[in-house]
């Protein structure tokens, strides 16, 4: 198996605490495999951090874009790339987009054209709150992936799974109001007091999955775990970040004070929140964990 | 509370109040660690001399201490030194835990200092008694500072010569009494470092009036210290030294070494204290008329020698009875009321007889019962059973010699048991000649009749020239060492000062000037003139060979009077009439009495403790203690305390120069005017003296002198130095009353020792009966068992006989029993004979009976073997026949023969046979091995390929997928393709409805060319809209071509010509708003006139039914 390749080191250094030393050299062992076992891949983004090298390969064979056979990949990617091609020319001959509309925007047409679904009235299909979402998600991944080609067909998994988790939202969020009741609950009280917990976009947060909320870098840890089939980990995202402000907001007296602190939060702070906010889904959420251990 | 109300409320006259006060305060000082508190409450005492603020002060603890003191040395150096030393003086005193650390602080050097420099007396008189006071308190931290203490001792000692401006004569006093005080102390506490140190400071020439003017005296009331001997500079100072003693002890110890009676310790068993004791008891009480009338009975009473003797010891108790109390006219309340009254019934001589058995009644008593009994409960009879202790007087002088060299004095004084002898007494013989030369070389040491050990040895040149005895010899190896340098010298220096000496330092008490004394004198005449008549020729006498000269002379003289006298009374004293002699009693007397033999036994009051006798001594101490407690309470009433306190302090001294003046005049009046012996006065005997005169002088002189200013200027300061004097004495008082407790207590564990012991022989005594009972019985058991053996012995010979007859007896009966024996074995062998005989008979008749039997068995088998024979021949008969049978048929077989070679044909090709067969099999079995290995390598290779197979379907497999995996891909993006194809079907649908717009509207146009400007309008319009559709901003809804091309003008035009249609067209704009499944029904409407397949297109995104989508895909396809 594959753990036998692996440096024997490896488990003394995950019960010492130094994660991720070995995830780069394990992930590559992962990948090796033929076909690849997406399973384990999943529970590897489940567990480590992507290394920045294979995230775009991580998450195209998680969002499917391309198949598990590695022999298959230059084909399978060029039909994607013709695919894209099509579609963006199709687009631009029904004078839908031209050169200067936005990628994220185009991004969105051509999804929206590819699942038959986009409308004669495109521009203020574009401009439902949805779509608003989806398109910081696709800028995001933008300027996550340099090739265009890559950059829709992870927007597009992104949408997908989005739209799949999109039903669910309302009780997501009513499950990060629990948990931040939970972990802080002078906080929690001093929100309820002013009036912004209602206030607070979390359905917001939740649809993007903070894409523009929180800094790229971060984000894409974030990412890591939503696309290997969390969507757990925005909740607790979405309370260390309250938590992490906790005295700004509880300096704020007004709704609008706590929107804007919110509003603003630098690359250092986002960090912070993503890794409480991974630590905290971590140490809650114990059934990948075992699940794992199962394969292993 | 205020600060001022606390002051205030301190020196209220409510002891509760103070005490409330003063606990604020100590918590105060508790609370706080700065020195404003300790400063503040000092300068309230220095303002005020408040007594209470001194309480305070000295209760203050650990950190406060050092304020203070630093306070106290500050003051010391300004001009209010006299108050800061009067607190140092009561601090001091009081003893706080932190005393010791006055050595490690600047005020002891600056006290030194001031002592060094200090020339008013009253500061002076103060610092000398602090520093007396802290020397026994602190003793092993005074090394460093010792060689100071000996300067201010120089200084002090060097008074007079150093100090030109003269002090008053009362003040001087002051000065010699602690002066003696200090010496006294150094010499006991350091007597190495102290005698070299004068040895160095008096060795020079120039002191030398010094030294034999103030040193010397008082050198000579010392004895000689051991430690002189034994120890050293360093061993005297070094803390080994101190570790175990507390100041008591020291105080002790010093006085232990002092000769002078008053400095003499009382646990050395001085009966003075005693006598003390019982004169200020008759002194307070009404004990004046009591003893004269005592000693006027005595005399009546008993013969005259012992009547005389007994007055010599008695009469000082007169003289005793002096006290301050009478000088200044004041009563003295009786403190114990029950005690005095019926003294005067009794009769004298049965006190006296009383008095004598008393002795023994006290050695058996225990300490504590007498201490029970005497004093409070029957102070009459202390009194009368102190007096026949008198005349075992001795001199501490001849105690002094007897420690150096007792041997022989025993040898000497033992010899010389009766009055008769002593006057022989070699003693007495070799003192008076070396006392002459001291009466001629002066007058004071010459009338000082303390022999004292130093004074002996320091006259050691004498003695040698006098051929005095070895055992002054002795001393004398001891004592060169002491003072080689100036034994010359001094002797010079008595030669050359034969007059009064003026030169030196301040002198010793007795040398004083001869004209205070005779003042004094004469005071004390006038007043025993006044008040005791009967007793005033001795007064006179006593004091006043004081001023005659030729007394040394009568020196021998009156020693042999007063041995005389005293001797007999001791031989008497048993052999009264009346007494209840006891059997110890003449032992203790003679003892008392060779002691008494002393040379010097004439001017020395020192009683001899008998051996044994300590509870004599505790009751000493005890009735000592009545004494203190009493002078205590009278401090307090009398208006003139220090007074007291000075007739409290020393009693042992007046006791001791009333004995002096008394011992002259027992004998006979005769004497009286020429032989007492002026004694050397101690320096506390002239205080007390003084003060006597000072009372009388205040009442002579008030008329003269009231109003100078100098006058009362000194009374003041002698007032305060009588104050710090008498603290002095209560803080040494106290320290004594310690003492006597602490051996009131080590008394009481020996009482109970003694029981114990008691108790022990109780039990001895008891188990010693028991003892003897058994003894007793042991004897009875002796007796009864020596019976029995004699019993035992008488059946022992009886059965012994017994046992022989029997013994003869069984003899016989053997000798018998063996012949017996005998004629049994002869019979026995007989019938052994005879048994044989018949068993070889028996044995040949069986032996025929068998032959017998066999015999007929033989002819029984012989008739069977008859009959057998008989058949066996029948048989034989019939195999004969059947024997010639078989012969006949045998001949006929051998016809019959056949041939061998058949035989062996068979078996040869049975043999071929069989090889053939084992042939073959061999080929079978190898082919069939053959066989096996074609299979097993068959089945390997069907094995084989059915892995490849499964290889080729897992390739497959995964190539399946994989190729499922890039058809979907292809498939992903032709369902994208289609989808792009609907959407641009739509988008075309849309252009090709817009193009039939425009042509229709076109046709319309040609129709009416009134209206074509407005269609016109319109074809442009859209076109228009169509060219903007490409930019950015063609996003807006309202910019849609569709709509833009129904909202133009043309629509208008459109609507007036459609005419129905107007409304419709109208509202279009509103529907193109709507959600796009609501498009489809003003579509319709709109496009009435359209064929339905264009409807079915339009809706085709939405509702495309899914066969007719297949179709079309199949055509695009």
């Amino acid at each position: 198996m594959a753990s036998d390749d692996r440096n024997f080191r490896s488990s003394y250094y995950e019960k010492v605490g130094f994660r991720s030393v070995e995830e780069k050299k394990s992930l590559e062992i992962l990948l090796k495999d033929k076909p690849i076992d997406v399973g384990k891949i999943r529970q590897f983004c489940l567990r480590f951090t992507v290394p920045g090298l294979y995230r775009n390969l991580v998450w195209k064979l998680l969002l499917c874009v391309v198949p598990i056979h590695v022999d298959s990949h230059p084909f399978v990617m060029k039909q994607r790339e013709q695919q894209y091609k099509d579609l963006l020319h199709g687009l631009k001959t029904m004078r839908i987009v031209n050169n200067q509309t936005s990628k994220p925007q185009l991004y969105i047409l051509m999804w929206l054209l590819e699942t038959g679904k986009l409308k004669f009235d495109f521009v203020g299909q574009l401009d439902s709150e949805l779509h608003n979402n989806l398109a910081a998600i696709s800028h995001t991944l933008s300027s996550i992936f340099e090739s265009d080609v890559d950059a829709y067909w992870i927007s597009k998994g992104f949408f997908e799974c989005v739209v799949k988790f999109f039903n669910d939202i309302p009780h997501l969020i009513a499950l990060t109001k629990t948990q931040l009741e939970k972990e802080d609950q002078d906080l929690n009280e001093h929100l309820v007091e002013i009036g912004a917990i209602s206030a607070i976009p979390f359905h917001n947060w939740l649809c993007c999955c903070f894409a523009g909320i929180i800094s790229e870098s971060s984000l894409e840890k974030v990412w890591d775990k939503l696309i290997g089939g969390s969507c757990k980990v925005l909740i607790f995202v979405a309370v260390v970040l309250l938590i992490t402000l906790r005295r700004l907001l509880l300096k704020c007296t007004t709704v609008d004070s706590v929107l804007d602190c919110l509003g603003n939060i630098s690359e250092e702070v986002s960090e912070v929140i993503v890794n409480q906010g991974i630590e905290m889904w971590q140490q809650s959420g114990t059934s990948f964990s075992t699940g794992l251990t199962q394969r292993h | 509370m205020e600060i001022a109300e606390l002051f205030n409320q301190l020196e209220s006259n409510q002891p509760h109040t103070v005490e409330e006060i003063k606990k604020t305060f100590h918590e105060n000082f508790n609370a706080t660690k700065e020195s404003w508190l300790v400063n503040g409450l000092f300068d309230y005492y220095v303002s005020t001399s408040s007594m209470r603020s001194v309480e305070i002060l000295v209760g203050v603890r650990e950190p406060h201490d050092k304020h203070l003191f630093d306070k106290i040395t500050d003051t010391l150096k300004g001009p209010l030194k006299l108050q800061a030393l009067t607190l140092l003086g009561h601090i001091v005193r009081r003893r706080p835990t932190w005393v010791y650390k006055i050595t490690q602080h600047q005020i002891m050097k600056e006290l030194l200092k001031l002592l060094k420099a200090e020339s008013d007396i009253l500061c002076l008189m103060s610092a000398v008694l602090v520093l007396i006071v802290l020397l026994p308190m602190i003793p092993a931290l005074m090394g460093p500072y010792l060689q100071d203490v000996f300067e201010v001792f120089s200084r002090l000692a060097s008074w007079n010569t150093n100090n030109p401006t003269k002090l008053p004569e009362e003040h001087l006093l002051h000065l010699q009494v602690s002066l003696y005080a200090l010496f006294h102390r150094l010499y006991g506490m350091y007597p190495c470092n102290f005698i070299s140190f004068l040895r160095n400071e008096y060795g020079m020439r120039e002191h030398l009036g010094i030294f034999s003017h103030t040193i010397k005296p008082m050198l000579e009331t010392v004895r000689m210290h051991p430690l002189l001997v034994t120890a050293s500079k360093d061993a005297e100072t070094a803390t080994t030294r101190w570790k175990k003693m507390e100041d008591h002890d020291v105080i002790v110890e010093c006085a232990k070494y002092a000769i002078d009676s008053m400095e003499k310790s009382r646990e050395e068993g001085s009966f003075q204290s005693i006598n003390t004791s019982f004169r200020s008891r008759g002194s307070i009480e009404h004990g004046v008329a009591l003893d004269l009338s005592y000693v006027h009975h005595l005399k009546s009473s008993l013969p005259t020698s012992a009547a005389s003797s007994f007055l010599s010891s008695h009469l000082p108790i007169d003289q005793d009875l002096w006290s301050p109390s009478i000088f200044s006219g004041l009563s003295t309340p009786p403190v114990e009321e029950s005690a005095p009254t019926s003294i005067p019934q009794t009769p004298n001589s049965q006190n006296f007889i009383v008095s004598t058995s008393l002795p023994h009644q006290e050695g058996t008593s225990p300490p504590e019962a007498a201490i029970e009994a005497t004093p409070e409960t029957t102070p009459v009879k202390d009194i009368r059973h102190l007096t026949p202790r008198h005349p075992p007087v001795t001199s501490s002088a001849v105690r002094a010699l007897t420690t150096f060299s007792s041997g022989k004095w025993q040898g000497i004084t033992s010899g010389s048991s009766t009055p008769q002898s002593q006057p022989s007494s070699p003693m007495k013989k070799e003192l008076s000649p070396f006392r002459f030369p001291d009466n001629t070389a002066f007058e004071q040491p010459r009338r000082d009749s303390v022999s004292s050990v130093i004074a002996q040895k320091l006259n050691n040149v004498h003695m040698d020239r006098q051929g005095v005895s070895n055992e002054v010899r002795q001393c004398d190896s001891v004592l060169q060492e002491v003072h080689p340098p100036h034994v010359g010298d001094y002797e010079e220096c008595e030669q050359e000062t034969g007059s009064p000496c003026t030169s030196g330092g301040l002198h010793m008490p007795n040398s004083r000037s001869m004209l205070d004394f005779a003042r004094r004198v004469h005071h004390r005449q006038r007043f025993y003139s006044q008040c005791l008549p009967e007793s005033g020729n001795e007064g006179v006498v006593g004091l006043s060979t004081g001023s005659s000269p030729g007394q040394g002379s009568n020196f021998p003289l009156q020693d042999k009077v007063r041995r005389a006298n005293s001797c007999p009374e001791m031989k008497k004293g048993p052999g009264l009439p009346t007494a209840e002699v006891n059997i110890s009693r003449p032992l203790d007397e003679t003892e008392e009495f060779e002691e008494s033999e002393g040379p010097s036994a004439h001017n020395n009051q020192n009683f001899r403790i008998p051996n044994g006798k300590t509870d004599y001594a505790r009751n000493c101490e005890e009735t000592c203690r009545q004494l203190l407690s009493a002078s205590t309470q009278t401090v307090d009433w009398v208006p003139l305390p220090y007074e007291h306190l000075f007739l409290s302090v020393f009693p042992p001294i007046l006791q001791s120069c009333d004995m002096k003046s008394s011992s002259a005049p027992s004998p006979a009046p005769m004497h009286h005017q020429t032989d007492p012996p002026l004694p050397r006065l101690s320096p506390y005997a002239m205080v007390d003296k003084y003060i006597e005169t000072v009372v009388q002088g205040q009442e002579v002189k008030k008329p003269k002198y009231a109003g100078t200013e100098t006058e009362i200027k000194i009374l003041k300061e002698q007032l305060v130095l009588l104050n710090i004097q008498l603290h002095f004495e209560r803080q040494r008082r106290e320290v004594h009353a310690e003492r006597n407790r602490r051996l009131l207590g080590k008394s009481r564990s020996n009482r109970a020792l003694d029981e114990h012991n008691l108790a022990l022989r109780d039990q001895l005594s008891l188990l010693q009966k028991d003892i003897e009972k058994l003894h007793g019985e042991l004897d009875k058991g002796k007796k009864e068992t020596k019976l029995k053996e004699q019993q035992m012995q008488e059946s022992i010979t009886y059965w012994q006989n017994q046992c022989i007859a029997e013994q003869k007896e069984l003899l016989e009966l053997k000798t018998r029993f063996q012949l017996l024996q005998q004629e049994l074995k002869t019979e026995v062998t007989k019938h052994s004979s005879l048994l044989k005989e018949m068993q070889i008979a028996e044995a040949k008749l069986f032996d025929l009976g068998t032959e017998m039997k066999q015999a007929i068995a033989q002819v029984v088998v012989g008739e069977q073997l008859k009959e057998s024979v008989e058949q066996l021949q029948k048989k034989l008969l019939l195999m004969g026949e059947l024997q010639q049978r078989y012969r006949d048929r045998f001949s006929q077989l051998s016809l019959l023969k056949c041939p061998d070679e058949e035989v062996t044909v068979l078996q040869d090709s049975y043999i071929s046979e069989v090889q053939s067969l084992q042939e073959m099999l061999e080929i079978r079995s190898s082919s069939l091995e053959a066989a096996k290995t074609r299979i097993a390598e068959l089945e390997t290779s069907l094995c084989r390929k059915d892995q490849l197979i499964a290889e080729q379907k897992r390739v497959l497999r995964s190539l399946e997928e994989e190729y499922d995996d890039r058809l979907e891909a292809v498939e992903n993006k032709y369902i994208a393709q289609r989808a792009l194809n609907k959407k641009m079907e739509e988008h075309m649908l849309e252009l090709f409805h817009r193009l039939d717009l425009a042509e229709d509207s076109k046709r319309k146009e040609q129709h009416s060319p009134d209206s074509s400007g407005g269609c016109q309008e319109a074809i442009v319009g859209s076109v228009d809209s169509a060219d903007r559709h490409t930019g950015p901003s063609s996003f807006s809804p309202h910019n849609s071509p569709l709509s833009q091309s129904l909202s133009s003008p043309g629509g208008l035009s459109v609507s007036g010509i459609l005419g129905r249609d107007c409304v419709e067209m109208k509202n279009l704009q509103v529907i193109v708003d709507q959600p796009e499944r609501t498009v489809r029904i003003p579509t319709n409407t709109f496009a009435g006139g359209q064929s339905q397949e264009q409807s079915s297109t339009m809706q085709s995104p939405g509702t495309e039914p899914p066969g007719k989508g297949s179709g079309q895909m199949g055509e695009e396809g």
